[in-house]
């Protein structure tokens, strides 16, 4: 019984985790053209450049929560410009 | 007698009741307040000047048709015509702003899925067990092997298709034939699709020979002779 309950408890906390990262980014109303030009190289940049399979799996992550930040927070042209960046940046 | 004729007066208050009821009925079942077919087009124009999705368009092309039916209903079908000659127009315009609207967001889709297959490839790559550098090139060369017969299938099947669609022409297009062609399509499309996953395991396996170990992997002369040279 107890097992069941650690494993639950685990599971929400995985959720919670791989959510939070998304939830946790605020991007600048105001400023959110810039920040997708700027964003979207730097992140993508980091994918692309990474050494190892940890520090991809880092930059990866990053890059995803940044987009689904995008997405949910300001969607529109700087969503699509944030994608556009990186596609040409990890495809070049 | 009087007995009676008061009993047919009944029957045709009541008819008559039924029939005003009836009436009543369809016009109250009738959501749409009609004005003027001018002042009912404008209304539609503006409401198509706020349309910024799919969902949108469909509800001013289902209000457009009620008003429609409205006006045919209340009034007559020269009206409707009239008032439907009035919004074609409008509705065509915000046909085109949907396409415009289908188009971006086609766009968009395809950009996100680019993103994530790229990462999708990225994490394959890294992932990927790579053993010694002839290795991977006996890897890659293979999959080549196997590409080349298949495009020799392909352009098989596709010569098969040519030829039997003039067949079909001859015999004056018979359902069972024209079936047999669908076929042929559906088997040159699935060859094809095998050929690009084939290369895309390809593109994987240099990927992962660069990223993992910064080594190209580089066939020369094809299938026979096979130079490695590790670029460290």
């Amino acid at each position: 019984m107890m097992k069941k309950y650690i494993i639950l408890a685990s599971c929400l906390a995985f959720m919670a985790c791989g959510n939070g990262d998304a939830q946790a980014i605020k991007i600048d109303e105001q400023n959110h053209l810039n920040e997708a030009y700027n964003l979207s190289y730097e992140l993508a940049t980091a994918v692309k450049e990474a050494t190892t399979y940890e520090e991809f799996q880092e930059a990866s992550l990053n890059l995803k929560s940044y987009e689904e930040a995008f997405r949910t927070q300001i969607g529109g042209e700087s969503y699509l410009i944030f994608l556009e960046e990186c596609n040409a940046i990890l495809n070049e | 007698m009087k007995k009676n004729r008061k009993q047919k007066a009944i029957l045709a208050t009541i008819y008559t009741l039924f029939v005003v009821l009836l009436l009543l009925g369809t016009r109250c079942e009738s959501r749409i307040h009609l004005t003027t077919p001018e002042k009912d087009a404008q209304h539609l124009a503006e409401l198509a000047e706020t349309i910024h999705s799919e969902a949108d368009l469909r509800k001013v092309e289902r209000l457009a048709s009620e008003y429609e039916i409205a006006y045919r209903k209340s009034y007559n079908g020269a009206k409707a015509l009239y008032f439907k000659s009035l919004y074609e127009p409008i509705l065509d315009e915000a046909g085109e702003r949907r396409a415009a609207i289908r188009a971006e967001e086609d766009y968009l889709a395809m950009q996100q899925t680019t993103l994530h297959n790229t990462i999708g490839d990225l994490e394959s790559a890294w992932v990927m067990p790579l053993g010694s550098y002839e290795e991977e090139l006996q890897r890659l060369i293979a999959n080549n092997t196997i590409i080349e017969a298949m495009q020799g299938e392909l352009e098989a099947l596709i010569a098969q298709k040519e030829v039997y669609a003039y067949e079909i022409i001859d015999a004056g297009y018979p359902q069972d034939m024209l079936q047999k062609l669908g076929q042929m399509e559906a088997d040159i499309e699935a060859k094809g699709n095998e050929i690009k996953e084939i290369e895309h395991r390809n593109a994987i396996i240099k990927l992962a020979n660069k990223l993992q170990l910064e080594r190209e992997l580089v066939i020369e002369n094809n299938c026979e002779e096979t130079t490695a040279e590790a670029t460290m």
